[in-house]
């Protein structure tokens, strides 16, 4: 591994995953945030009306799954994109908040649609202080 | 849905057809009908009543229910046991088709394989068809995701051992197995509900584009059948729960849960293929019922990862080369496009012969795809 990868794109046989590395547990949600809007949309640079969203979550060792299904869940509800995360992990509970943007179709080009982040072959593990974590998502 | 129509009424007309369906049909991500909004009490009527909602409100007409599985309308829904977070993602996305594999087909049917089927089910050669595959949408992944995390727990609770979190799961028996079927069925109607009203702009956009009413039209419902879905059925005398993940229902001739209309020939089968090749529509048999719970195949499946459906269009339109083929397309995303090529999928031709002769289902009819319109 690249130490400066932050995220790979893996085959799956009909939806599609992902490889996330962090050197912290925050640095692995952010870096998780951007591989999944990676596969959805293709963000516009000119942003001019940003938003705030507080984010606490509690969950057991797939809070990660559950912290990405909530972001999924207010792109889908409120177009929310997810662009600075101010986070704080602990091993059940993510709390902070995300600074984005709402969607725009004349600024933002949708790649296409994710259903969910799936807890298929899920895993999260850390490694001489490398966080590394594996996701399926259903498209 | 078949039509009066055939080849050559369509001949020339094709691309505005499609472009009309394309407008009239909200498919991208996103996007929804502007003349359309559903409070919360209206979501609830939808998760109980499905396809009866849609028709009670305009959409389609009362003969229809007749030819959808269960009539459109699982009785054991309970929108109650559906989540605020569910609500919230169903309320803008109901009459909208979504992307991925999801699809609106016009086709032709190019060859009948059995003619007294063809004929109870209204099908002809040179005959246009139109095919809708949709579902339930973001309403029934919030479901299906809200469950999961409560599964996760009974699994543990029940000492069930799990060799993927994915297929967490509770006894049927249980509080929980019950308030998921449930969830799930509402969902189940939510889709139907999906279905009827997309046929329904579908019917218009034919109407307007022909000036033609309905009836000379021909649109009518050959039959709309669930492809994901845990059913509480009986066979060989027990009462069981029948999981159809990726197959399709296939009640033979004589079920008395089939339309009157078909209970001579078998219950409508409908397996898509790719977009550039042909789909099918078989009857049921009762050697499903013997062998496969009544179940058949659904589709032709995934040969190529989207990865390398990819890599495999690099430097190609697929929309030009679809075109070259005689097929108009349009879809919201070019990605969906790509990821969707043909070649990504199994030949269905080879796959319902296999099922064909495993007896499974009777060939009936192929249809050729003549214009898609895509998420």
């Amino acid at each position: 591994m690249d130490i400066n990868e932050r995220y790979k794109i893996i085959d799956h046989e009909a939806d599609v995953g992902f490889e996330v590395y962090g050197e912290s547990l925050e640095g692995l949600y952010k870096n998780a945030t951007e591989a999944l809007f990676s596969l959805i949309l293709e963000r516009g640079t000119d942003v001019p009306s940003e938003k705030g969203k507080r984010i606490d979550l509690k969950d057991g060792e797939t809070l990660l799954v559950s912290f990405l299904n909530e972001l999924l869940y207010m792109w889908e509800t409120e177009g929310f994109i997810p662009r600075e995360l101010s986070l704080k992990v602990k091993e059940n509970q993510v709390t902070g908040s995300i600074i984005g943007a709402i969607f725009d179709p004349t600024r933002d080009n949708i790649i296409r649609e994710v259903k969910a982040v799936t807890y298929h072959t899920f895993s999260l593990t850390c490694e001489n202080g490398i966080y590394r974590a594996k996701i399926i998502v259903d498209i | 849905m078949r039509s009066s129509l055939s080849v050559k009424d369509i001949k020339g007309k094709l691309e505005q057809l499609i472009d009309s369906i394309f407008l009239n049909v909200p498919s991208g991500v996103g996007s929804r009908r502007k003349d359309f909004k559903l409070s919360k009490g209206d979501l609830r009527k939808v998760l109980e009543k499905g396809a009866l909602w849609a028709v009670e409100h305009g959409y389609g007409r009362k003969e229809d229910l007749e030819f959808i599985e269960d009539n459109g309308n699982i009785q054991f829904a309970s929108p109650d046991d559906v989540s605020d977070k569910a609500y919230e993602r169903g309320k803008d996305q109901l009459g909208t088709l979504g992307s991925g594999n999801h699809f609106i087909e016009i086709g032709y049917v190019q060859e009948i394989y059995h003619n007294e089927i063809a004929q109870t089910f209204g099908l002809y050669k040179d005959q246009i068809t139109i095919m809708i595959h949709t579902g339930s949408r973001g309403l029934g992944y919030q479901v299906c995701d809200d469950y999961i995390k409560e599964m996760m727990k009974t699994s543990e609770k029940y000492g069930i051992y799990l060799p993927d979190r994915q297929l967490c799961c509770a006894p049927l028996s249980s509080r929980e197995g019950d308030r998921y079927l449930s969830a799930m069925a509402a969902a189940a109607n939510y889709a139907f509900a999906n279905r009827q009203m997309i046929s329904h702009w579908v019917r218009e956009s034919f109407e307007r584009f022909f000036n033609m009413g309905l009836e000379k039209l021909g649109l009518n419902l050959v039959y709309d059948v669930c492809h994901n879905i845990a059913k509480i059925e009986w066979h060989k005398g027990k009462k069981l729960c029948v999981h159809r993940k990726g197959a399709t229902r296939a009640y033979p001739p004589g079920h008395k849960l089939l339309p009157e209309k078909y209970r001579k020939s078998g219950q409508p089968v409908l397996i898509p293929g790719d977009m550039g090749r042909a789909s099918y529509v078989l009857a049921g048999t009762e050697r499903a019922m013997e062998e496969t719970f009544g179940s058949t195949s659904h589709g032709a499946g995934r040969v190529m990862s989207r990865n390398e459906a990819i890599k495999a269009t690099k430097g190609r339109s697929v929309a030009q080369e679809m075109e070259s083929r005689g097929i108009i397309v349009r879809a919201a995303s070019k990605m969906t496009l790509v990821e969707e090529i043909p070649e990504a999928y199994k030949d269905v031709s080879k796959v319902v012969q296999v099922v064909h002769n495993a007896g499974i289902s009777c060939l009936v009819a192929k249809i050729i795809p003549l214009g898609v319109v895509k998420g």
